[in-house]
């Protein structure tokens, strides 16, 4: 039986032999063909490559424009850093806020001079040496002073408070500085605004500023909503907490005044007021 | 040969139409029969003949540290002409009866007849049985590999080629008598 299944085995070997031995030749025009579709393909890899190309240039000019953007975006927020850090400075340099900011105006304007003749002495000896640095953190203070008026009040008492502490710290000498020579500009200028008035009251029944000498002046209180709801051109007319004939609801209101002061000066005075009844 | 494999190689990467051409010269008999075994037609097997060997000649990347040229160029044929055929759809759809007798019955001395009487035998064979046989006789693949590339079992794929042996056979046979009668 085994020789006989041999015998199997070495038949169909033999046929698998024959059969994989054989050849058959392609006819000839099979390599034209070819030849043929590899030469098509070439020309369509070309105009793919031409189509490629075009699409890369694309993309860098789309890569190199939108970076432009973005420097934009960063340079702004840089800024803004920068302004930041000038706010911790000034919190580190100037003590907080103490209720003495409520002094009237002028005796007010009387400390801050002296404050100003102290510090005088330092003002001149190290300017020398921060000039460029002075003026750009004017600049900021001022944007600083556009945007939020309420926390530039407040440096204003920081430093009628203690003008010593920034001597002894020789880096923030110049920030000091840079904050008094502010203060004389705001001191001088700025209102005094109450922060709340009772309409319904026996006192204090109409929201104004301290009276001043002013060439022209202007004041809207805004609502939460966004509506206005006063408007005054004359500083002894303040508002009594009418709305179209009705009485304003109890909250806080925002107003902005913008004057010019006799020196022909213009400023901006924004903040809120808390409507009591 | 006029070149070395290492030749062939280096000037089909650089996609030079000399080194193709001698690539095409050197095995394009033994290719075109692999596809003629698979193939019911001459168009069909010129068709996929052609296609494979565009693929080859476009696969530079490919022509690096090719040990075995004719291996690799082969099996490159073979994938293509399996692809084409759509094995598993192809063998989804037909019923395979298990053979119980599994003995080989083959015993026919091949060396009596024409390799013409011998390829006619296996033209003879159902598609399905002609393929099973080529892939797991003639390329001496594994039953597993089979079976993955056809979606069925081992088993009904040994009955398949023990059919397509016998079927070979019976037409040698009957050949034999044809002659002698």
């Amino acid at each position: 039986m085994d020789n006989y299944y041999m015998n199997q085995d070495k038949d169909f070997i033999n046929f698998k032999q024959r059969l994989s031995s054989y050849r058959e030749e392609p006819d000839e025009k099979l390599w034209a063909g070819i030849e043929n579709s590899l030469d098509k393909r070439n020309s369509l890899y070309k105009w793919l490559s031409i189509a490629g190309l075009s699409l890369i240039v694309l993309a860098a000019v789309a890569i190199v424009a939108v970076p432009k953007q973005e420097k934009q975006e960063k340079q702004s927020v840089l800024e803004n850093k920068e302004m930041g850090i000038l706010d911790k400075i000034s919190e580190l340099v100037l003590p907080k806020q103490t209720p003495e900011s409520d002094l009237p105006s002028t005796t007010y304007k009387e400390k801050v001079s002296t404050v100003e003749q102290n510090q005088q002495t330092t003002f001149v000896k190290d300017s020398n040496v921060f000039v460029p640095n002075v003026q750009e953190t004017e600049n900021l203070v001022v944007k600083q002073e556009e945007e939020n008026l309420v926390s530039l009040e407040s440096t204003e008492s920081r430093t009628t408070q203690t003008p010593t502490t920034t001597k002894q710290v020789g880096e923030f000498k110049v920030e000091h500085k840079n904050t008094v020579t502010e203060e004389v500009e705001t001191v001088s200028s700025k209102l005094f605004i109450p922060n709340a008035f009772t309409p319904t009251g026996e006192n204090n029944k109409v929201f104004m500023p301290a009276y001043r000498e002013l060439k022209s002046y202007e004041m809207r209180i805004f609502a939460r909503n966004g509506s206005q709801v006063f408007v005054s051109r004359d500083i002894s007319h303040g508002w009594n907490g009418s709305v179209k004939g009705g009485l304003a609801d109890q909250g806080i209101y925002v107003y902005v005044i913008e004057y010019t002061d006799l020196e022909g000066k213009t400023h901006k005075q924004k903040g809120d007021v808390m409507l009591l009844k | 040969m006029k070149y070395t494999q290492e030749d062939i190689v280096e000037g089909c990467r650089r996609k030079d139409r000399e080194y193709q051409k001698a690539l095409y010269e050197e095995y394009s008999a033994e290719l075109y029969t692999l596809c003629r075994r698979y193939m019911d037609n001459k168009e069909d097997a010129e068709d996929i003949f052609q296609d494979s060997f565009v693929k080859v000649f476009c696969a530079n990347d490919k022509f690096v540290n090719i040990i075995n040229l004719r291996a690799w160029i082969k099996r490159v044929f073979l994938n293509n002409v399996l692809n084409a055929l759509k094995l598993r759809k192809r063998f989804a759809a037909v019923d395979i009866e298990t053979i119980e007798d599994d003995s080989d019955v083959f015993d026919v001395d091949a060396d009596q007849y024409s390799t013409r009487d011998l390829i006619e035998a296996l033209q003879s064979l159902k598609k399905e049985e002609r393929i099973v046989f080529n892939m797991a006789e003639m390329e001496d693949m594994p039953y597993k590999e089979i079976e993955k590339m056809t979606g069925r079992k081992a088993t009904s794929l040994r009955s398949v080629n023990m059919r397509a042996k016998r079927k070979m056979r019976d037409f040698l046979v009957n050949k034999k008598g044809q002659k002698d009668g």
